[in-house]
């Protein structure tokens, strides 16, 4: 750890803590992780006073008790005993006080020198509450700084009051009427944590394991102390959790009564005005609605332009490159692996920065709370909250960004599950390959009911199959491997507030470095070695072969007759060296397991291929098939080499049951490394993705040759 | 559950209205304490209460919040 003093900026939810940390922090703010779990540790070096400290952003809170490894690590960062000087500032909301003081009481309990920041006084002010700061400092033993931190009000003050503890023995212990039951528990569990040299906090360390201990949950505590609290409740028939929080709301509730002048639980008339629109049984769904389609069209249609210009730089140093490098391996290596690498990774940003700009928005405006609070009912028949709508939506545009967004869900298997489910959203890379295969297979097909075409239904079908089978997944992966306590809806609205620029841009670009450094080197890795695959080994005979009939080209024929001729070779000899490298051996090699798909290795080429990102399977196919790899879905030539490709035995490779089979296969298989990479990250282990990776992989196997092999035998479309 | 809304002010005895429900019926919202909360319906029931106001108002009062998890 570091030998800084710490400042830690603690604080309940929609407190304003993240705000004050950034006004604080400044331009220093770093971005780390707390090691196993992937909640983002922000920490800023900053002067107080002569001082220098670390100024570190502890994950919002309601209290000390922690029931998921999240609230853990604002329980260690407070309560660890580490050594050096720590300094807690509790931010609390000013028009909420009774549920922040919950946590200053506990803070003070604990023993380390405190400061409460009574934040939103202004808003205060607005509903008539008038704060006694001074008279709130005397009774808690504490300093006591009201701020504005948005409007950066009282935080000179509040730096002054900082380093006016930040060597002193900390606060008195708040007197709290525990009962008889209550301290004969703690006293019994503390024993457990009798290496805790200070007995202040060894009391603090069993009050909050009394609390913790808590049947299926994730929390490992040690055995110990999970004995001693279970021997600590058999031996009282008293209700030791109600009385552990009444004692302390008992004096939360007397300083409220002491200090706090103006009627608290009011609410304001601006929120009720706007919530009775935005919750109204028909304008609260068309306002829902509205929102839901600027995110989508955001992704989709603003996301366009931006994404078109990466592309655009993308080709251009590829360009350049080429242009200015001798021809060789080592220029493919740059071009065709390195460049490209960065290119499928900086491909994500603008959707990436779209999204958080937006849910940040949302997020912070209030919104957010309420986009659970309409859709919940129909999110938690399978399993999910209401939360995770928004990354699931954002699963049809692209499921990178919509992973990290899983990010706003506080609870760890709420959104594993919504991570581990939404890949199966079809995502816009998966377009490519419907509209290739719709257009091959279905072309010359009649129509439906006489109006829709074929290929539009199937195309259809592909998106419903899409979205029954992300939530069919998300209910079972809720059912099995994440079993747990049903997520709970208990979630705070908070007042609507206008959300600050400044914080926005911050998240957005720890999202966006985070992506880049993290998810983007094992993209970039992915794709060399998968470059690698698709290029290795070269077979000198080919060389030989293609370079002999090079030298006849050029001998026999001039001008645009010889440049065509040279560029018919030049395709020709992509498509041999692909059928001998080590992709076109592997494809030929799971040929025999592809069959029953109705796919060949050619196909099976494109689908390894297509692990790059899905699109990639029409330009893997475009050179499989020797027309190029320029091609896009929209392409005639390719087109009519694949309607016109043949199993040795004469039979039609893409018949329309094979087309349907091989969508289908895409609608489930995890062919998308970046997907991988990322949910790594947002995971923070390899076990999530390789379930993901194999789950998806299985069903969409099982589904596509449940499709073709049914279909055979009913002679369907073959 | 259960400690998590003890933990927030729902106790014995706290005093707290019901808002609103939400569009589809459920989850509803309760007020309470200065501040909001969304529960569902199912969440909700284990908490037993008793009527302090009028209905207009909606003020009740909560006693022992009682779910089962």
């Amino acid at each position: 750890m570091s030998e800084l003093p710490q400042v830690l900026v603690a604080g309940n939810p929609n407190a304003g803590k993240t705000t004050l940390f950034n006004q604080l922090a400044g331009t220093r703010a770093r971005t780390g992780n707390y090691p196993g779990v992937t909640v983002d540790r922000r920490s800023a070096r900053i002067r107080i006073g002569e001082r220098e400290v670390e100024l570190v952003d502890v994950p919002g809170t309601y209290s000390l008790t922690a029931s998921s490894p999240e609230e853990r690590i604002a329980v260690d960062a407070v309560l660890g005993d580490e050594d050096g000087t720590k300094v807690v500032c509790v931010v609390a909301d000013a028009t909420a006080l009774a549920r922040g003081l919950y946590l200053t009481l506990q803070v003070l309990e604990c023993g380390f020198p405190t400061v409460l920041a009574l934040n939103m006084m202004d808003e205060a002010a607005a509903q008539q509450l008038r704060i006694d700061a001074d008279g709130l400092a005397t009774a808690l033993g504490c300093p006591v700084v009201p701020i504005e931190a948005r409007n950066r009000v009282g935080l000179d003050e509040l730096q002054t009051a900082i380093g006016s503890v930040l060597d002193g023995d900390g606060p008195p212990e708040p007197a709290l009427e525990w009962g008889s039951a209550v301290e004969a528990a703690v006293a019994t569990v503390a024993e457990a944590y009798a290496h805790v040299e200070d007995t202040r906090r060894r009391e603090a360390w069993a009050r909050w394991a009394l609390m913790s201990h808590l049947e299926g949950t994730d929390l490992e505590l040690p055995a110990k102390v999970r004995d001693a609290c279970a021997s600590a409740r058999a031996v009282t028939e008293e209700d030791l959790d109600v009385q552990l929080v009444a004692a302390r709301y008992a004096a939360v509730d007397e300083l409220v009564r002491d200090h706090v002048e103006g009627e608290v639980s009011a609410g304001s008339s601006r929120r009720d005005r706007f919530d009775r629109w935005l919750t109204h049984p028909v304008f609260g769904m068309l306002a829902f609605a509205l929102v839901m389609l600027v995110v989508f069209e955001a992704l989709f249609s603003w996301s366009e332009p931006l994404i078109g210009w990466v592309e655009e730089g993308i080709v251009f140093s590829q360009e350049m490159l080429r242009a200015t490098m001798p021809e060789g391996i080592f220029t493919d290596l740059l071009v065709e692996g390195v460049v490209a690498g960065v290119g499928n990774v900086l491909v994500f940003v603008p959707q990436i920065a779209l999204l958080f700009l937006l849910l940040g928005f949302l997020e912070d405006c209030g919104y957010l709370a309420r986009v659970a609070f309409v859709i919940d009912r129909l999110m938690k028949g399978v399993g999910l909250h209401g939360k995770a709508f928004v990354p699931l939506l954002g699963g049809f545009a692209c499921a990178v960004p919509a992973v990290m967004a899983t990010r706003t869900l506080s609870d760890r298997r709420d959104r594993l599950v919504t991570m581990l489910a939404l890949p199966l959203m079809s995502c816009s890379a998966r377009l490519p390959v419907y509209v290739l295969v719709v257009a091959t297979v279905f072309a010359h097909q009649g129509d439906v009911l006489g109006f829709l075409s074929v290929g539009a239904v199937a195309l259809f079908a592909m998106y419903a199959l899409s979205l029954g089978g992300t939530l069919a997944a998300a209910a079972v992966l809720r059912r099995t491997v994440l079993k747990g306590p049903r997520p709970t809806m208990v979630l705070e609205l908070p007042p609507y507030r206008m959300p600050l620029a400044r914080n926005l841009l911050v998240s957005t670009w720890g999202r966006v470095k985070s992506f880049l450094v993290d998810a983007g080197t094992v993209i970039l890795a992915l794709t060399i070695v998968l470059w690698a695959l698709l290029t290795f080994p070269q077979d000198s005979a080919v060389t030989e072969r293609f370079d002999a009939e090079r030298a006849e080209v050029t001998a026999t024929l001039e001008g645009e007759e010889e440049a065509d001729a040279l560029a018919l070779i030049a395709q020709a000899e992509a498509s041999a060296q692909l059928e001998r490298s080590a992709a076109g051996r592997l494809g030929k090699a799971i040929e025999p397991a592809l069959e029953p798909l109705g796919m060949d290795w050619r196909l099976g080429i494109g689908v390894i291929g297509a692990f790059a990102a899905r699109e990639v399977f029409v330009s893997t196919l475009g050179i499989v098939f020797g027309v190029g790899d320029e091609v896009d879905e929209e392409s005639d030539t390719l087109r009519e080499e694949l309607r016109s490709a043949e199993w040795p035995d004469g039979r039609s490779l893409m018949t329309p049951l094979a087309g349907v089979s091989l969508m289908v296969f895409f609608v489930f298989a995890c062919q998308c490394m970046s997907t991988i990479a990322v949910v790594r990250r947002e995971s923070g282990s390899w076990k999530w993705p390789i379930l993901m990776f194999s789950y998806m992989s299985v069903l969409a196997y099982v589904a596509s040759l449940l499709v073709f092999q049914v279909g055979s035998a009913m002679g369907w479309g073959t | 559950m259960r400690r998590r809304l003890l933990e927030m002010g729902l106790l014995p005895g706290t005093e707290l209205a019901v808002v609103r429900r939400a569009p589809l019926g459920d989850p509803i919202e309760v007020r309470l304490r200065g501040y909001s909360l969304s529960l569902r319906k199912s969440e909700a029931s284990g908490i037993t209460v008793t009527l302090v106001a009028q209905p207009s108002s909606d003020h009740a009062h909560a006693s022992a919040p009682l779910p089962a998890e």
